[in-house]
C-alpha cells in the first residue's frame, strides 16, 4: 500500500491552480449597470452587410449568445434577457455616444452601425461600451460596414457579441488569452467562458447573502455585498472549537 | 445568540470526531476553458484546507459532517487576490465501515479583490487604459453536495465531493468539486 507521502506528492501534483487574475474594468471606480437584471433591447434598422436579414434574426443570435456565455455563471448575478427588436430605434451610422444616447436607462442596445470612424478598419467586427459617466446603459455596434463579421464562424460570432456585451455592463480587456475578453477572438477557440472571466463577472456583479434584502447594515473592511458572514464564520469557528475540546475517541470512527 | 449557543451546547453534548483535511478544488471544471484551443479545465485544481467533524446521529447509521473549507486561489503579480471559502451541514450515510456516502446543503462565499490602479492592454490595433478591481466584492451561493469517502487506514481517509451551483436551473447548473486527504485527528 503507497504510504501517506505518496498520496500527498500524487495530489500536489495536481495543483495548477495561483493562476493570475487578470480582468479589468472599463474604469476605475468600476462603473456597471444599476441593477443586475438586464434588458437587451436589439435596433430595428437594416444588417444585411453584418449578415442578419432582419433585426429579428440578430436579435436570436444575441440570444444564443448570452445563453451560451454570460448568463451561465452561478456566481455572478447578472441575467441578460433579450428582448427582441425595436422598429423605432435606429443605429444605421451611430457612434457610440449616438447610440448610447438612445438607450434606455439601465438597458444595453444592440445594434449595427456602418460609422465610418467607428469601423474605419474591417478587422473591427464590433464595439461595446457602458456609459463611463453613470454606468446606467451600454451598447453594442456589430460593423455592418462590411462583410468581415458576416463571413466568421458561427461559434466566432457568438463570442465576438458576447466579449462586446462585456464592454457593454463594464468590463474591460483581459490580458489571459484563454479569456472571452481577451483583445481578439482571432486564432483562438472560445466555447466556453475562462475562469478570468467567471471572475470578471462575479467581481461586478455578485451574489448576494441568502435572505438579504439590503436591510441589514454591516461594517466590512471591503465591498462586501453578503450581510452576514463576519457572524458566521465566528459562530461556525467558535463550534468547531468547543467541539474539538471534548474529542474523546479520535479514532474509533473507522 | 442565546439560540446558537443552545445548538452548540447541544453538538458537544455528543461523542464528535474532528478531522483535517487537505487536497485541491477545481471551480467549476470542465464549464470554462483553460486555453486558446478550447480544452475544458478538469485538474487544475486550487489548494484547499477544510476542518470537519463526524457527528453520529444514531438514526440510520447517519452521520452529521458539518464543516469549514478554505481554497487558496492565489494572489496575482497584479494584486488580484481571491478565495472561496466553503460551509457545509452535509450528512453521511455509512455503507460500509470505510465507505461514507455524502450529500448535504453548503453556503460558498467567493471573494474578489484587488489592489486597483490603471492598465494598458491591446485594443484592437492599439492600445487603451482599462482598471484593475480596486476594492473586495463577495458572492454567495448556496450548494447542493454529494461525494463519497473512504478510509485508507485508521488515521486517513480519501474524499471526493461535488458541489452543485444553480442545481435547478439549467442555465447556470455548474458544479466543482474537490479532492481530499482527511487526517482524523
Amino acid at each position: 500500500m503507497p504510504s501517506m507521502r505518496a498520496y500527498v506528492i500524487l495530489l500536489s501534483l495536481f495543483f495548477g491552480g495561483f493562476e493570475l487574475h487578470a480582468f479589468t474594468l472599463t474604469t476605475s471606480t468600476g462603473v456597471k449597470l444599476p441593477d443586475p437584471n438586464v434588458k437587451v433591447v436589439i435596433a430595428g434598422n437594416n444588417c444585411d452587410a453584418a449578415g442578419f436579414n432582419s433585426a429579428n434574426a440578430l436579435a436570436e443570435m444575441v440570444k444564443e449568445s448570452v445563453d451560451e456565455y454570460w448568463n451561465r455563471i452561478s456566481t455572478c448575478a447578472l441575467e441578460l434577457e433579450v428582448t427582441g427588436a425595436d422598429s423605432g430605434v435606429n443605429t444605421s451610422s451611430d457612434t457610440l455616444i449616438e447610440a448610447l444616447e438612445k438607450t434606455p436607462l439601465g438597458t444595453i442596445l444592440v445594434g449595427c452601425s456602418d460609422n465610418a470612424a467607428l469601423f474605419a478598419s474591417s478587422s473591427t467586427l464590433g464595439v461595446g461600451s457602458i456609459n463611463t459617466v453613470s454606468g446606467d446603459r451600454g451598447v453594442l455596434l456589430l460593423n455592418n460596414r462590411d462583410t468581415t463579421f458576416a463571413n466568421l464562424e458561427a461559434q466566432e460570432k457568438l463570442a465576438v457579441i458576447a466579449h462586446e456585451l462585456g464592454h457593454a455592463f463594464g468590463l474591460g480587456h483581459s490580458s489571459q488569452a484563454a479569456a472571452l475578453m481577451y483583445f481578439s477572438v482571432g486564432g483562438k477557440v472560445q466555447k466556453k467562458l475562462s475562469i478570468d472571466d467567471y471572475d470578471a463577472c462575479t467581481y461586478l456583479y455578485p451574489k448576494d447573502a441568502p435572505g438579504g434584502c439590503g436591510t441589514v447594515a454591516f461594517v466590512d473592511d471591503g465591498n462586501s455585498s453578503g450581510a452576514s458572514g463576519g457572524l458566521l464564520t465566528l459562530f461556525f469557528g467558535l463550534g468547531l472549537m468547543l467541539i474539538s475540546a471534548r474529542l474523546k475517541s479520535w479514532k474509533s470512527f473507522y | 445568540m442565546f439560540s446558537w449557543l443552545r445548538v452548540i451546547a447541544l453538538i458537544i453534548s455528543v461523542e464528535t470526531h474532528a478531522l483535517v483535511g487537505i487536497g485541491g478544488y477545481v471551480p467549476f471544471g470542465p464549464s470554462t476553458q483553460k486555453d486558446t484551443t478550447g480544452s475544458k479545465n478538469t485538474f487544475s485544481l486550487d489548494p484547499m484546507l477544510s476542518v470537519n467533524t463526524v457527528i453520529p446521529t444514531g438514526f440510520y447509521n447517519q452521520l452529521f459532517l458539518p464543516e469549514f473549507g478554505y481554497v487558496f486561489h492565489g494572489e496575482g503579480d497584479d494584486g488580484y487576490s481571491k478565495k472561496t471559502m466553503l460551509f457545509l451541514a452535509d450528512f453521511g450515510h455509512r455503507l460500509s465501515s470505510t465507505l461514507v456516502l455524502r450529500y448535504g446543503l453548503g453556503t460558498t462565499l467567493t471573494r474578489i479583490g484587488g489592489d486597483g490602479g490603471a492598465v494598458s492592454l491591446r485594443n484592437g490595433g492599439s492600445s487603451s487604459t482599462f482598471y484593475r478591481a480596486g476594492e473586495s466584492e463577495t458572492s454567495w451561493n448556496t450548494t447542493i453536495n454529494f461525494g463519497i469517502e473512504t478510509a485508507i487506514n485508521p488515521n486517513y481517509a480519501f474524499r471526493f465531493q461535488t458541489y452543485w451551483f444553480s442545481l435547478f436551473d439549467g442555465e447556470s447548473r455548474k458544479g466543482s468539486y474537490s479532492f481530499n486527504i482527511l487526517y482524523y485527528l
